[in-house]
């Protein structure tokens, strides 16, 4: 497929501004250059991740052909489109930058080339995702890049557990639509969905590398540190279940239920980290997803009460907004998910697994 | 009285604690701004002044942005430009660091 030019088309849609505000963030970054990853001989597998990263296998996925050039104007959905496109490109712009940091700071030879090359993936990701929204007549407002930019901090353990979830949450999300729309292409209103299903496979990847950077660290992923890890799962999964429960008519332009795409969703994400956690949340627990459905359905209805305004309505929605996280708490408190080798994910079909030390062409530095 | 006495120091004592939080210090020099913002990538790296580096809680501002059109620029564009790194105070990074769970869902969000 050709690369297509820059042209020009006409919209009846006004040149919008789009606002991404990526996040920034710093961390100890001499605690992560301090991990060893040799301790447990898992160099040579660090070694193999690097070469499979340098092999960019989607070196040539993200190029747009003339789908991409149709009229879009009357697409259904426009709005919460052009909104989905801003979220997943300020996502995709902070995986970049958190990457592109973590290169500029490492030492370690291996681990500075995978995190460049992810960065690289990121990029790449940000980039299709802005050309698109240009298609769509939206620009970037590029000066809020020039903004003062505030630099938060996360231990390095939390950016490992969470990062992790991001990546293989964010395949979970990709390879559910595209499964869909293959099955019902009735309902791709916009051609991007075609390219998720190799495009996740960058976020997969990446998730694999911090899972593999996890195991070679096993102190993370025992005693206190599994309630982390049971409180990151939680975060995820009730972030994105909020999230979407906003967003029912957008899911529902691509033929999806919201709820039945959010728990499919979770339940693959929850297989795919038996891989690296030692525990994990009990999605088939009926009352998992009773106490999801009561908090998506206290924020509708704070929401609804928030926008009547007056101080009744206020008070009301302040009410319900606390109840959201005693429904957490109850969330976070129901037993655990404990992974045996019964139920441990057995890596992705089809997806290259290490072949064993010397067993591959190693990559040359990306430097 | 005392009572009185006891309020006015913590009342005075909070408005020092907040002064001690804001404070900032501001150091300005010479950076390079590497910017791609076009189909093939999307990216923004800031080469910091020689000497300064980012800690938690400080905030970094870019002062010059070339204008461009509908955002976009054709390859990889780098430009030098003036750079304000303001400084945290102590407490403030103290609890930034300290308080990081608190901006979660900063980390969890995505695509």
């Amino acid at each position: 497929m050709e690369q297509m030019p820059n042209m020009s088309f006409t919209t009846k849609h006004a040149l919008q501004e789009s606002v991404i505000s990526p996040r920034f963030y710093t961390t100890d970054y001499k605690a992560i250059d301090a991990l060893d990853i040799d301790k447990n001989g898992l160099r040579d597998e660090f070694e193999w991740v690097r070469a499979e990263f340098a092999h960019d296998y989607n070196r040539t996925h993200f190029r747009r052909n003339e789908e991409f050039l149709e009229n879009f104007d009357d697409m259904p959905v426009r709005d919460l489109f052009v909104e989905f496109l801003e979220r997943s490109c300020t996502a995709e712009f902070s995986g970049c930058i958190l990457y592109a940091e973590m290169t500029k700071h490492l030492k370690d030879p291996t681990m500075r080339d995978i995190f460049k090359l992810m960065s690289r993936d990121e990029g790449r990701h940000a980039g299709f995702l802005n050309r698109t929204m240009g298609d769509l007549n939206v620009a970037l407002d590029l000066s809020v890049l020039q903004k003062r930019k505030k630099y938060t901090f996360f231990k390095p353990k939390f950016i490992f557990y969470t990062v992790y979830l991001s990546e293989k949450i964010g395949y979970s999300r990709y390879i559910n639509i595209y499964r869909h729309l293959e099955k019902n292409p009735q309902f791709i209103i916009h051609p991007i969905f075609k390219w998720f299903e190799q495009w996740c496979n960058d976020e997969y990847r990446h998730g694999e590398f911090f899972s593999m950077l996890m195991r070679s660290q096993p102190e993370l992923l025992q005693g206190l540190n599994q309630r982390w890890i049971r409180f990151f799962l939680l975060a995820v999964y009730a972030t994105m279940y909020l999230n979407d429960s906003r967003r029912v008519e957008f899911y529902r332009a691509l033929g999806l239920d919201w709820r039945q795409y959010d728990q499919d969703v979770i339940r693959l994400c929850n297989e795919i980290a038996t891989q690296v956690y030692p525990v994990t949340l009990p999605v088939d627990n009926p009352k998992f997803f009773q106490h999801l459905d009561a908090c998506a359905e206290y924020d509708r209805k704070a929401n609804e009460l928030a926008a009547k305004g007056g101080p009744v309505a206020q008070a009301q929605a302040a009410r319900l907004r606390a109840a959201i996280p005693l429904r957490l708490l109850a969330l976070f408190r129901m037993p655990a998910q404990p992974t045996t080798e019964a139920n441990k994910w057995p890596g992705l079909a089809g997806f290259p697994n290490y072949p064993g030390p010397g067993n591959y062409v190693r990559a040359v530095s990306a430097d | 009285m005392r009572r009185i006495v006891g309020l006015v120091l913590a009342g005075a004592g909070a408005v020092l604690m907040a002064h001690w939080y804001k404070r900032e210090v501001l150091r300005e020099g010479e950076g390079v701004v590497h910017l791609q913002s076009e189909h093939e990538h999307f990216h923004l790296h800031v080469d910091m002044p020689p000497g300064m580096e980012i800690q938690p809680g400080d905030t970094v501002e870019i002062l010059e942005m070339p204008n461009l059109p509908e955002g976009r620029t054709q390859g990889e564009i780098s430009f030098p430009s003036r750079i304000k790194l303001y400084k945290a105070s102590w407490l403030r990074r103290t609890l930034i660091k300290r308080s990081s769970l608190v901006e979660v869902n900063e980390l969890v969000e995505h695509p």
